[in-house]
């Protein structure tokens, strides 16, 4: 199935209905809306002193789901990469994941993540529930953002 | 005749369907869609129940959804446990019982006060089936998690492991 369709069809299954069901993740717009591979999805936060609480990423799913997605922290009123600043940085753990002085601030150094995959050839045993593998569904890498942006609350 | 969607968690991880029911379909019609879209595990009808939302006791099979108020993007969980024993390890054990439809989440909430933990770690901390290193996602079912015929879970409690280069 083409990559556009198979997301598509993802986004119509229960494990992604959950959680927007929940409030724990969405699709920005409409699906008429997407523009592929670009898509943008937000996560619910809980943000430990300032932030806010709910973050969007664009998505570039090109490939999906035989290639994992890579995403960026989205400024959906400028529509560019959401300024390093504002990056959601309260815990030591997000702190490793949005770190904008990595790799130009082009991607999230989460085991979910094409661009941070390569070369950690460690992760598949460290972070088996978050590393993608061909046939994961988007739900995976808005289950680790949730799960880093809320902690047990999430 | 309204038809309701329904999210239909199975026994397994992968086993979660949204279905097109009835609103008049009774319980046990609930448990033959769950058998024919292969929710059960291989498992009969007659050996399992439906739980819905955080009710403690099964469903009547006899009973229909619009009776029992179950309403549309309802949960319901379909399982051969009516209580599952959860055991959960951090230095020492704790264990309580909990109905199918549980979720890790809020186990994880009732460990983290049994264990009498606070601060910030402990919004890091996850859950671990026992023996594995994959944290739990705080809206799995505990049914889910279960093995048939079994009906209890070892769990660990743990802090997440930070990802690192």
């Amino acid at each position: 199935m083409p990559d556009e369709s198979l997301f598509k069809n993802h986004l119509g299954e229960a494990f992604f209905l959950i959680g927007v069901d929940d409030g724990r993740w969405g699709l920005h717009g409409s699906i008429d809306d997407i523009q592929w591979p670009y898509v943008i999805l937000w996560c619910k936060a809980t943000p430990r002193g300032d932030g806010h609480n709910k973050y969007y990423f664009r998505f570039d799913l090109k490939g999906y789901s035989a290639e994992a997605p890579t995403a960026v922290p989205w400024d959906i009123a400028k529509n560019v990469t959401l300024a390093a600043e504002t990056w959601p940085r309260w815990s030591e753990q997000l702190k490793k994941v949005f770190n904008h002085g990595w790799n130009g601030g082009s991607a999230l150094y989460a085991p979910c993540d094409r661009v941070a995959m390569k070369g950690h050839t460690d992760w598949p045993q460290k972070h088996p529930a978050y590393w993608w593998t061909s046939g994961s569904r988007i739900d995976k890498y808005l289950g680790f953002l949730v799960r880093i942006l809320n902690g047990h609350e999430g | 005749m309204k038809e309701l969607e329904l999210f239909l968690h199975g026994i397994g991880p992968d086993n979660l369907k949204l279905v097109r029911v009835d609103e008049d379909a009774s319980i046990a019609d609930v448990l033959k869609i769950a058998e024919n879209a292969g929710l059960l595990s291989g498992m009969s009808v007659e050996s399992c129940e439906i739980f819905f939302e955080e009710n403690d006791a099964p469903a009547d099979k006899s009973h229909r959804l619009r009776q029992l108020g179950i309403k549309h993007r309802s949960h319901l969980v379909c399982h051969h446990c009516k209580k599952i024993e959860v055991s959960v390890f951090y230095n020492e054990s704790k264990a309580e019982r909990f109905s199918p439809t549980t979720k890790v989440g809020h186990v994880l909430r009732w460990a983290i006060k049994a264990f009498g933990l606070s601060g910030d770690t402990t919004k890091d901390m996850v859950l671990r089936l026992e023996g594995s290193n994959d944290d739990l996602p705080n809206d799995a079912r505990l049914g889910s998690l279960v093995k048939y015929p079994h009906c209890h879970l070892k769990l660990i409690l743990v802090v997440h492991v930070l990802v690192e280069g």
